[in-house]
């Protein structure tokens, strides 16, 4: 993808939201110029809800990774521990995981613990599968051969399956930045007085100041913006061979 | 140096491949094991590296019963041996990481090995085998003869003192493919290597088996063998010698695939 051809199409529907609000022409849709200065007007404030959810965000992602990845790892390489494990994770899986945050929140109350918790719930098995399942492809002819060179299990792990997991670890994180972001929200909504989701819904309902909802809006875009090109930045360091020509 | 002991051999469910077959190479020498596909070659060779064991019977390799890989056993394989996600390089200097990892603990390096720097050896294969221009690249980024020597280079670089080859050059075109024959013979001369080159390919065994193993129609109850003294010569190729001793070798291949008699004829059992 070519900076040139993001500059425009970020352009192109910039100007569709313009000419909407202009025909619209209602308070409940400002338009872009508005809410960039509402934006600009609350800017320490949107800045100060952005650090917390991000920081959030975050850490939510290194906890489901830090845990998925060696599971995914396990289950892949050590048929046994599938055997016990896949049945779980089959039936897990296609919940939706967000129907626990009232309970979680029953047990831990309206904590950074229960946001972080039901994110990291979430994100676990979006890791997870795809994780053990790339572990399973990995091809004898490769492992034969690491094994002929004197690689057991540890060096096995060392040398194979952790760099070999990388970009599947970066896809499936990228797969669910959405999702986790989304989740945020959702969690930031009730019980706190931090965090983009608790501005954007204080703006709407309760201050009914529509340009600034959008700019909280804005904010949440960003993050998950942001997050996207991290990822990319990661990619890059972690993955030359990808993109090598 | 190989000895193959009353060796069985048989997946679950399935009749055995190998049936109590004995069958022993000498140190130095150069082998040649051709068959059709489903023959039990790439069996054979996976036995002999240690990453199958038999059914029943044993293999000792150097007064070794072997159960798992050993560190002086050289594996190079048809295609996808090497890491997609290290440069050439990095490949080449793999099996020393793994020893450096491990240390000297007999199982997973031998016991003489001396943990230190990795790069001068490295880069004396990377040279010998012509690929030190390619070192920073990946494997995806050469040619299939390119990453052949890579996977040679990575093995050698361990100082084997058993080289098994499973069907190293089935993807490479045939200017490729002699030119890594020619390779694979003056390095088993200069390394003295004991070498086991499985392979489908009548050429390929013609040209550097020395005895030649012949595969047929499982189960393997004793071993056909097929003398080739004039092999590991560079100009043997060319010679009409080559294609009678082709002809011969296909000649067999056909006879033990098609029947499973006695051998007959100009084939001579090996004991």
């Amino acid at each position: 993808m070519r900076k040139r051809d993001l500059i425009i199409t970020s352009l192109t529907v910039l100007l569709i939201w313009q000419i909407s609000a202009l025909l619209v022409q209602r308070d409940i849709l400002p338009t872009p110029l508005a809410v960039a200065q509402a934006f600009v007007e609350n800017l320490g404030e949107i800045t100060r809800h952005f650090i917390a959810s991000g920081l959030r965000v975050i850490v939510s992602i290194i906890i489901a990774v830090a845990l998925a990845v060696p599971a995914g790892l396990g289950m892949g390489q050590i048929p046994r521990l599938n055997r016990i494990f896949s049945p779980l994770v089959y039936l897990v899986y296609p919940i939706p995981k967000i129907v626990f945050f009232p309970i979680i929140m029953l047990f831990f109350g309206a904590t950074e613990f229960s946001k972080i918790l039901i994110i990291v719930l979430i994100l676990f098995f979006q890791i997870l599968v795809p994780v053990r399942d790339d572990s399973l492809s990995l091809r004898p002819e490769l492992l034969n051969s690491v094994k002929s060179l004197g690689a057991g299990r540890r060096a096995l792990f060392r040398f194979v399956y952790v760099p070999s997991a990388f970009p599947i670890v970066l896809t499936s994180v990228r797969l669910s930045v959405g999702t986790a972001v989304a989740v945020l929200y959702f969690t930031e909504v009730t019980a706190t007085y931090l965090g983009l989701g608790y501005y954007i819904f204080l703006m709407s309902g309760t201050m009914f100041d529509y340009a600034a909802t959008y700019a909280g809006a804005v904010a949440m875009g960003l993050l998950g913006l942001c997050l996207y090109f991290l990822i990319d930045w990661l990619e890059r360091r972690l993955c030359p061979w990808k993109f090598a020509t | 140096m190989i000895e193959f002991q009353n060796v069985t051999f048989a997946y679950t469910n399935a009749r055995p491949v190998f049936d109590r077959f004995n069958w022993s190479v000498e140190r130095g020498a150069a082998w040649a094991v051709i068959g059709g596909s489903g023959n039990g070659k790439t069996t054979l060779l996976m036995m002999l590296a240690g990453l199958r064991l038999p059914t029943s019977g044993q293999i000792v390799v150097d007064e070794q019963v072997i159960d798992r890989p050993r560190p002086r056993t050289g594996l190079v394989l048809q295609e996808y041996g090497l890491l997609p996600w290290a440069t050439i390089q990095q490949n080449v200097a793999l099996g020393l990481r793994v020893r450096n990892f491990y240390g000297p603990d007999g199982r997973h390096a031998p016991i003489e090995h001396v943990a230190g720097p990795i790069e001068p050896q490295v880069e004396r294969w990377l040279k010998r085998l012509g690929i030190d221009a390619m070192r920073a690249r990946y494997p995806a980024q050469i040619s299939g003869g390119q990453r052949q020597r890579a996977a040679i280079a990575r093995t050698l670089v361990l100082e084997p003192d058993l080289l098994l080859m499973d069907e190293p050059f089935a993807a490479l075109d045939a200017p490729t493919r002699e030119d890594l024959q020619n390779l694979t013979v003056e390095l088993q001369r200069e390394q003295n290597l004991t070498l086991v080159f499985v392979t489908h390919n009548l050429e390929d065994a013609v040209f550097l088996g020395q005895k030649i193993l012949v595969l047929g129609q499982p189960p393997h109850v004793r071993p056909v063998v097929i003398e080739n003294p004039q092999a590991g010569s560079l100009a043997y190729r060319s010679e009409s010698a080559f294609f009678e001793m082709c002809a011969r070798v296909r000649e067999s291949l056909t006879h033990y695939s098609l029947s499973r008699s006695t051998p007959v004829g100009p084939v001579t059992p090996h004991a």
